[in-house]
């Protein structure tokens, strides 16, 4: 993240908030989601996530990256938002000790869905078309009024531009 | 034919990505197929985020004071503060509260009574529900620079009646007054819910 629109995040300035949100919010709901399955509650921690996010932005280094740092609140105010649901004590916690997704799980579909984020609208729409809802190439040409040729194309360039965006994310610390 | 069928042809780019890649492939595919992936936040989150935001960035609680003034000064202070302010408040000042956007039936007066000792500020709500098990309702008197001070806690579970709070500061000085929702032992700053708001130099006798 550029550094300017990092101190105007932390001074709260709207329009870098606004940035922050749109590029991680995806990625933050997900990853509650997955957590909490429950999109009221999920909604929820997304919003503490990143009022959480504000209030930390004062001690975090903007030379790092943001993305492991957005899941670890993430990810923390997700298991705080459910352990509170069930009454718990508000303690921190490695790992949530109920029957569902892995926390290694959690993480991929959050880095998959940052990087579907940085798509542009027209990949991103072609990846969520074969992957999601499973139409071939020709079925999405059809439903999208375009050739197969340009549906092949953006395929191409939608998965060859989310292996290098999945290749660059680090593990969480 | 299945998904991976279906997609086989096009995802040639990744099946020739070198070995040792293909767990790390099929999670990815796993992850693209699953909903919860795709799924997008309310619209009103984002909103609520700025608000929030904007509502804590014109202020940052300073309370590491209260552990360097001393108490006798404090009380010195506070005596001070209340024969002065009797100049400029006559007894029974009223404040509207109004609700914010998250309990925005709720609404209230707040009666300024300056006394030797402080402000009494008696609160008398309408439409406010009592503060849910866990939790508890905190006035607050704010500064325009963002330092806010306690004037004291309740959870309404015996009816609206009107409850007594109390500055021990210049309420000049901290001109606006909140009451937030807070959490037993999430400590003693403001939380993110603020319920009412007003202001004492915008409200008439």
């Amino acid at each position: 993240m550029d550094s300017e629109v990092f101190e105007r995040f932390r001074s709260g300035d709207e329009q870098a908030v606004k940035w922050v949100y749109s590029k991680f919010s995806g990625a933050v709901f997900a990853l509650s989601l997955n957590i909490l399955r429950d999109r009221g509650r999920a909604a929820d921690a997304t919003q503490q996530t990143f009022i959480k996010v504000w209030r930390a932005a004062g001690s975090f280094d903007p030379t790092r990256a943001m993305e492991p740092w957005i899941y670890s609140i993430a990810r923390r105010t997700a298991i705080d938002v459910y352990r509170k649901e069930r009454n718990g004590p508000t303690v921190e916690v490695v790992d949530i000790a109920e029957p569902g997704p892995s926390m290694d799980r959690i993480w991929e579909v959050y880095q998959v869905r940052l990087a579907v984020d940085q798509l542009s609208d027209d990949e991103r729409e072609v990846v969520r078309m074969s992957h999601f809802e499973g139409f071939t190439h020709p079925e999405i040409a059809e439903r999208l009024d375009i050739p197969v040729g340009t549906v092949k194309s953006r395929s191409h360039r939608a998965h060859k531009n989310l292996l290098v965006l999945l290749a660059h994310l680090e593990e969480p610390s | 034919m299945n998904i991976d069928d279906q997609n086989a042809g096009y995802l040639a780019d990744w099946e020739g990505h070198p070995s040792g890649q293909s767990e790390k492939l099929d999670a990815t595919r796993a992850a693209l197929r699953e909903p919860k992936t795709w799924a997008d936040p309310p619209f009103d989150v984002e909103s609520n985020v700025i608000a929030s935001i904007r509502t804590e960035s014109v202020r940052t609680v300073d309370t590491s004071w209260r552990a360097w003034i001393p108490r006798l000064a404090g009380v010195a202070a506070i005596t001070l503060i209340a024969v002065a302010l009797m100049a400029f408040w006559p007894t029974g000042t009223n404040v509207d509260l109004i609700g914010t956007e998250i309990m925005p039936q709720a609404s209230g007066v707040a009666t300024l009574d300056a006394t030797e000792s402080g402000w009494a500020i008696e609160v008398s709500l309408t439409d406010m529900p009592p503060a849910e098990p866990g939790t508890y309702y905190e006035g607050w008197v704010w500064s325009d620079d963002g330092k806010g001070v306690s004037i004291g806690t309740f959870h309404l579970r015996g009816g609206n009646k009107p409850v007594t709070l109390w500055s021990g500061v210049d309420v000049n000085e901290y001109p606006s007054i909140w009451i937030s929702v807070q959490t037993e032992g999430a400590g003693n700053e403001v939380s993110d819910q603020i319920v009412m708001r007003g202001r004492f130099n915008d409200s008439t006798d």
